[in-house]
């Protein structure tokens, strides 16, 4: 079958792009990341709901 | 098709209620203070909306350039961890699946999915109306919170409107919130706007606002999950083309960054030329 679509390096890109994004997202629990976006998450955004 | 379609609305449905479980908000009218609050979702849910217990990636990123901007001092590390910490989780997804939570878990893209069926005339959406996501990824949610310390994204956005402000006016939280003004009004036309434009054009928003949309469709083109198309089983009937959500023509390009992955035009192709998944042989 011939597939209209990039196969060769495919797969290496996306499990390279995917460990990247895992090193990315390691960094920021050392600088609490998470805990940056849970704070801001828990207030009721004011912003969002259109009382500025 | 039908099979697809029905499996699209369970999950459609069963991710509305995954990221919005929190019905204690209308006993306590306390909103959800739980660690999932941390962990951002693939899909446009507004973090103001009492019923959530997740974040919005792009609301959470939004902040990040907030946090960056030089009118807020002594906030670069937090700044920079954030966005790592969004950009990775979205980008992990991306990898994983392209643009698939798209079409098949965004909650907002549900509600264009179930508005487009009212039976109206229809509009046709312009190819070039695709940058549109783009420039609101850039302008709105990148450089405009940087410069001025200030979220304007979730300012206009409808989303937010939708599922954060309607709700905590019709239920207003115990500890009481600032008095409403013109912008609330402003954001409720917005909100009417985008609602009319979903019963008259498909997917809309997904197409030419949505600053998710900007950053997983790129990742269609490197994903694990992927389209391919059987160039000889191909008979290029345009069937895929008509049942598009989002008028791409996916033989054209499997990996279109448009592509929603709603796996619809697969169902509908008469050949059975179109592929989709992990592996395809």
């Amino acid at each position: 079958m011939r597939v209209k679509a990039w196969r060769g390096k495919k797969s290496s890109v996306s499990w390279l792009v995917l460990a990247l994004c895992a090193l990315a997202v390691g960094i920021s629990f050392i600088w609490e990341g998470p805990r940056t976006v849970y704070v801001h998450a828990v207030i009721i955004c004011l912003d969002c709901i259109g009382l500025i | 098709m039908k099979d697809t379609e029905r499996l699209r609305r369970i999950t459609q449905t069963l991710a509305l209620i995954a990221v919005n479980p929190y019905f204690v908000y209308f006993a306590s009218r306390l909103t959800y203070q739980g660690g999932l609050k941390g962990v951002c979702v693939p899909g446009l849910n507004c973090y103001a909306c009492p019923l959530t217990v997740f974040s919005c990636p792009i609301g959470s990123l939004q902040h990040s350039f907030t946090l960056l901007s030089p009118r807020v001092k002594g906030s670069v590390s937090r700044a920079f961890a954030s966005f790592f910490y969004v950009l990775g989780s979205v980008g992990l997804v991306g990898a994983a699946v392209g643009r698939m939570p798209c079409g098949w878990l965004c909650p907002f893209g549900f509600l264009q999915d179930l508005l487009y069926k009212i039976p109206t005339p229809k509009l046709r959406l312009p190819a070039w109306t695709r940058w549109g996501r783009y420039g609101f990824l850039v302008f709105l949610v990148a450089l405009v919170p940087f410069l001025t310390a200030t979220s304007w994204f979730s300012r206009l956005c409808p989303a937010g409107a939708l599922e954060g402000a309607v709700p905590l006016k019709l239920v207003p939280p115990a500890l009481p919130l600032p008095p409403s003004g013109w912008f609330l009004w402003l954001k409720m036309a917005i909100l009417a706007f985008f609602l009319l434009w979903f019963v008259l054009s498909s997917r809309p928003f997904c197409r030419s606002v949505c600053p998710l949309g900007a950053m997983l469709g790129p990742c269609n083109r490197f994903s694990l999950y992927r389209m391919a198309v059987d160039e000889r089983s191909c008979t290029s009937c345009g069937r895929c083309r008509e049942v598009c959500p989002v008028g791409i023509d996916i033989t054209e390009d499997p990996d279109s960054a448009d592509c929603l992955r709603c796996l619809r035009c697969r169902k509908a192709c008469p050949s059975g030329a179109l592929r989709a998944g992990f592996k395809i042989s």
